[in-house]
C-alpha cells in the first residue's frame, strides 16, 4: 500500500498541472469544482491524469464524483492495493 | 431626501427588496468558466457585453481573468459589497456558494444551477431543503434554482443575466415564467416581432422568491404596465397568487395580467370521476379562479403575446364598438362572427355623415356599412380614409383592419396608413394582414411601428374582447361581506365522528347550521347545482351549475375559491352559460346567499371533503332537493 501523504502530493501535483493552479493553494479539503475551479471537461481531464500518473484504470462514473483532493488520494488508494 | 429614497422601483439603488435583483449595483458571478457555449461562461459573457451599467465580478479559482476582468478564487475575496450573487456551479457545490455569499451579505441571489427538486429524487429535494435553510438563515432573496436568470432591459441598468444570448428591446411588459424554456423562446419571439420588455425572469423552482412576490414586484414597478406570465404549477401559492392578482388587476394601479398555465390535460382524468365534488378537472377551476383573479387566461404562446402586444401598444378602448375595415367580404364576416359571438363586442353603427363621407370615398359596389368594404383595388388612401372615418366615428370605440393582397394592393402603405390613423385618432387599432409572402413587408411595417398585427382577424377580435373583460373587471368595485353567521356547533356536532357521506340527518343538520333548510320538496322547476370539494392546489372550492346535465355534458360550471362574497357569487351565476336558461325564472339571490353560505362551510370545515348539492328554484326561492356531503 502506498504511503497516504505520497500519494496526496502526487494527487495535488497532477492538479495544478491539469487545473493550471499554483499548487500552493491546493489543499487536502480543497474541492476540485468550489475551490480550484475545475471544469466539467477538466475533471475528465483530471481522471485520466490520475490513471497515468498512478499506472491505474478507474471506474470513471465513480472517479467523477470524487469532489475533494483528499477524497481523490483515498479513492486511487483502493486501485493501488 | 437622500438619493436611495428618491430612487424608484425598478431603478438602480430602488428601494424594493428584490430591486437588487433586477437592478443590481454590481454583480459576482459564481462558477464562471473560460469555456464559450457553457452557461457559466455565457451568462458571464451576456451580462459583461450587454451593455451592463454596474460592476462584475467573476469568481473563478484557479483563473486570473475571465474575459480580460480580473477574477477572485471566493465571492469573500471581493472586497466592495454586493448587490446580487449568481451561482452557476454544479449543485452539490450550490450550497457552499450559497452560504458564502450569506457570510459575504450579499442579499440577493439568482441560482441558475439545476438539479434540485426538478428531479424528482430524494437527493434533489434534500439539496432543495438546504438551499431554503441557507437562504432563511441568512435571510437571502433567491430566485431559482434551475432557472434560465433574469433581464432588465432598461438600458439604464442594461443586465442580460441569462444564457439568452440575446438582449430584449426595452419596452412596457414584464414576463415571468417557471420554464427557462419559455423564456428562450419568447426572447427570440419578441425580437422577431420587435415586442420589448421591462423585466424578464425565468423563476424556476421557487426555492426563494415566489411567483407572487414576482408579480406584486412588476405591480410596483412603474416601467411595466403589462404582466405576462407563463405557470406550470401553482403549488402551494396557489390562493396567494389570485389574491395578488386580484389586487393588481383592478384598483388604483390596475396592471393586466396575461398568462398561460399549461398541463390543461394532464389532470383531465380527474375530470372522468363521477364521484360528488371530484367532477371539476383541476384545469377548469384555475379557468374560473384566474377569472376570479382578473387574469385573462391565454391558450397558446401566439395568444399570450397577441393579448400583450394590444394591451402594451394600444390605448384601453372607451367602449366595447367596433368598425371593421377589410378589402375582401370572408374575413370581415368572420370577424363580424368573432366579435359578435364573443358577447363583449357590438358592431359599431356608423352615424348617418360618417356613412354619407364613407360613400364618398369608396367606388359605388363597395359596402360603407360595418364592415367597410374598401374593395380588392383599394390601396393605401382608400384604406387611409375609410380606416379614419370609421374610427372617428362618435359611435365608434376602436377598429380592427383587414387585408388579404392582391396585385394592388401597396401593402406597406397601408401598413403604415393604419399606423398613422391610429395615432392620429387615438382609438385602438389591430391589424389582420392575411397571408404570408406578399404581406410581409407590411406586417414588418406594424410591428416596427408597435401596431399590433394578428395572424387572423378573429384573433384581433378575441384579444379585443378580452380587453373589455378588463375593463369590465376593472369596473367592480371589490365588496367586503360580512361573514355568513352560522351555528357552528351544530355544524361541528352533525360531522363529529364521522367519516365518508353523512346520512340525511347529518346532512339536513349540517347545511340547517349555515342557514340552508333541506326538505327534498322541490321549490320550482329550474334545477340548479352546487358542487365543492378541498382542492388540492386551492384548497376550499366551490362550483356552481345550471343543472346537472349542463354540468355533466357541457362542462359548464363555474368555480370560485371559498369563502367569497356575494358579488363573487353573482359572478360565478352569470358566467355559466345555463345562466340565461335560469334568468326570470329562478331567484338567483337567492342561490347566490346560499352559495356564499356552502362556500363558507367548506373553508370552515377541513373535514369536509366533498359537497353535492341538487337544489329547484321558482322566481321566489329556492329549495334543495338532493345533498351528498363526505367528510373524512
Amino acid at each position: 500500500m502506498a504511503n497516504n501523504q505520497e500519494v496526496i502530493d502526487r494527487v495535488v501535483k497532477v492538479t495544478a498541472r491539469v487545473l493550471n493552479v499554483d499548487p500552493g493553494m491546493i489543499k487536502a479539503e480543497s474541492n476540485f469544482v468550489f475551490d480550484l475551479g475545475a471544469e466539467s471537461t477538466q475533471s475528465i481531464q483530471l481522471v485520466a491524469a490520475f490513471e497515468e500518473e498512478f499506472n491505474i484504470e478507474m471506474d470513471a462514473e465513480d472517479a467523477l464524483s470524487v469532489q475533494s483532493v483528499a477524497d481523490a488520494a483515498a479513492f486511487i488508494q483502493k486501485y493501488l492495493k | 431626501m437622500n438619493a436611495q429614497s428618491a430612487a424608484k422601483v425598478g431603478t438602480m439603488g430602488g428601494p424594493h427588496a428584490l430591486d437588487k435583483i433586477f437592478c443590481p449595483r454590481n454583480i459576482a458571478v459564481l462558477g464562471v468558466t473560460k469555456t464559450p457555449g457553457t452557461v457559466p461562461y455565457d451568462c458571464f459573457y451576456n451580462i459583461l457585453y450587454s451593455g451592463y451599467q454596474g460592476t462584475l465580478y467573476p469568481i473563478a479559482p484557479g483563473k486570473k481573468s475571465i474575459c480580460s476582468v480580473p477574477a477572485y478564487q471566493y465571492v469573500t475575496d471581493v472586497e466592495d459589497e454586493i448587490d446580487l450573487g449568481i451561482i452557476i456551479l454544479p449543485a452539490n457545490v450550490c450550497d457552499r456558494a450559497l452560504e458564502m455569499c450569506g457570510k459575504k451579505g450579499i442579499k440577493s441571489v439568482i441560482m441558475i444551477s439545476a438539479g434540485f427538486r426538478e428531479l424528482g429524487t430524494e437527493e434533489g429535494a434534500k439539496r432543495e431543503a438546504r438551499i431554503k435553510d441557507i437562504i432563511k438563515e441568512y435571510g437571502i432573496n433567491m430566485i431559482g434554482p434551475n432557472c434560465f436568470g433574469t433581464i432588465n432591459a432598461d438600458p439604464a441598468v442594461g443586465m442580460n443575466a441569462s444564457f439568452s444570448k440575446k438582449m430584449p428591446y426595452h419596452g412596457q411588459i414584464g414576463f415571468m415564467s417557471q420554464s427557462g424554456g419559455m423564456c428562450a423562446a419568447a426572447l427570440d419571439y419578441a425580437m422577431e416581432h420587435q415586442i420589448g420588455f421591462t423585466k424578464f425572469v425565468s423563476f424556476g423552482n421557487k426555492a426563494g422568491v415566489s411567483d407572487v412576490d414576482l408579480l406584486n414586484y412588476l405591480h410596483a414597478d412603474d416601467q411595466t404596465h403589462v404582466i405576462m406570465m407563463y405557470l406550470e404549477e401553482l403549488g402551494v401559492n396557489a390562493r396567494k397568487l389570485i389574491e395578488a392578482a386580484s389586487k393588481i388587476t383592478r384598483g388604483n394601479n390596475p396592471k393586466p395580467i396575461v398568462a398561460i398555465k399549461s398541463g390543461r390535460t394532464a389532470r383531465g382524468a380527474v375530470a372522468a370521476s363521477s364521484h360528488t365534488g371530484s367532477r371539476a378537472s383541476d384545469d377548469a377551476i384555475v379557468d374560473s379562479v384566474f377569472r376570479e383573479g382578473g387574469i385573462i387566461r391565454c391558450g397558446s404562446f401566439q395568444e399570450l403575446f397577441d393579448h400583450a402586444m394590444m394591451l402594451a401598444y394600444q390605448p384601453l378602448p372607451k367602449g366595447n364598438r367596433l368598425a371593421i375595415v377589410t378589402n375582401t367580404g370572408g374575413p370581415g364576416v368572420l370577424c363580424t362572427d368573432a366579435a359578435v359571438t364573443s358577447g363583449k363586442l357590438e358592431i359599431a353603427k356608423f352615424e348617418p355623415a360618417t356613412t354619407a363621407a364613407l360613400r364618398e370615398s369608396v367606388p359605388a359596389t363597395a359596402s360603407v356599412k360595418n364592415p367597410v368594404d374598401v374593395l380588392g383595388d383599394g390601396r393605401s388612401e382608400r384604406y387611409g380614409k375609410c380606416l379614419e372615418l370609421s374610427l372617428a366615428d362618435k359611435n365608434v370605440d376602436q377598429a380592427i383592419v383587414i387585408l388579404t393582397p392582391h396585385s394592388m394592393t401597396d401593402v406597406e402603405n397601408i401598413a403604415q396608413a393604419c399606423t398613422d390613423v391610429q395615432r392620429k385618432i387615438g382609438k385602438p387599432v389591430a391589424v389582420s394582414f392575411m397571408g404570408g409572402l406578399d404581406v410581409a413587408v407590411g406586417v414588418k411595417r406594424l410591428l416596427a411601428n408597435h401596431t399590433p398585427h394578428f395572424l387572423m382577424p378573429e384573433y384581433a377580435a378575441q384579444a379585443m374582447a378580452n380587453i373589455q373583460r378588463i375593463l369590465e373587471w376593472r369596473a367592480q368595485k371589490p365588496q367586503t361581506d360580512k361573514p355568513v353567521s352560522a351555528d357552528k356547533a351544530g355544524a361541528e356536532a352533525a360531522v363529529k365522528g364521522k367519516s365518508g357521506a353523512l346520512t340525511a340527518a347529518d346532512t339536513q343538520a349540517l347545511l340547517k347550521a349555515y342557514g340552508i333548510t333541506m326538505n327534498g320538496a322541490a321549490n320550482g322547476n329550474h334545477e340548479v347545482l352546487m358542487v365543492g370539494r378541498q382542492d388540492a392546489t386551492f384548497g376550499p372550492v366551490l362550483g356552481f351549475a345550471a343543472s346537472k346535465e349542463m354540468a355533466d355534458a357541457f362542462s359548464d360550471v363555474a368555480y370560485s375559491v371559498a369563502p367569497f362574497g356575494l358579488q363573487c357569487a353573482e359572478r360565478m351565476v352569470s358566467t355559466v352559460k345555463g345562466a340565461k336558461v335560469l334568468e326570470g325564472k329562478a331567484d338567483l339571490v337567492a342561490v347566490q346567499k346560499s352559495l356564499v353560505a356552502v362556500g363558507q362551510m367548506l373553508a370552515d370545515m377541513p373535514q369536509v371533503a366533498e359537497v353535492e348539492i341538487k337544489g329547484a328554484s321558482a322566481s321566489k326561492g329556492w329549495s334543495v332537493t338532493e345533498a351528498r356531503i363526505v367528510v373524512k
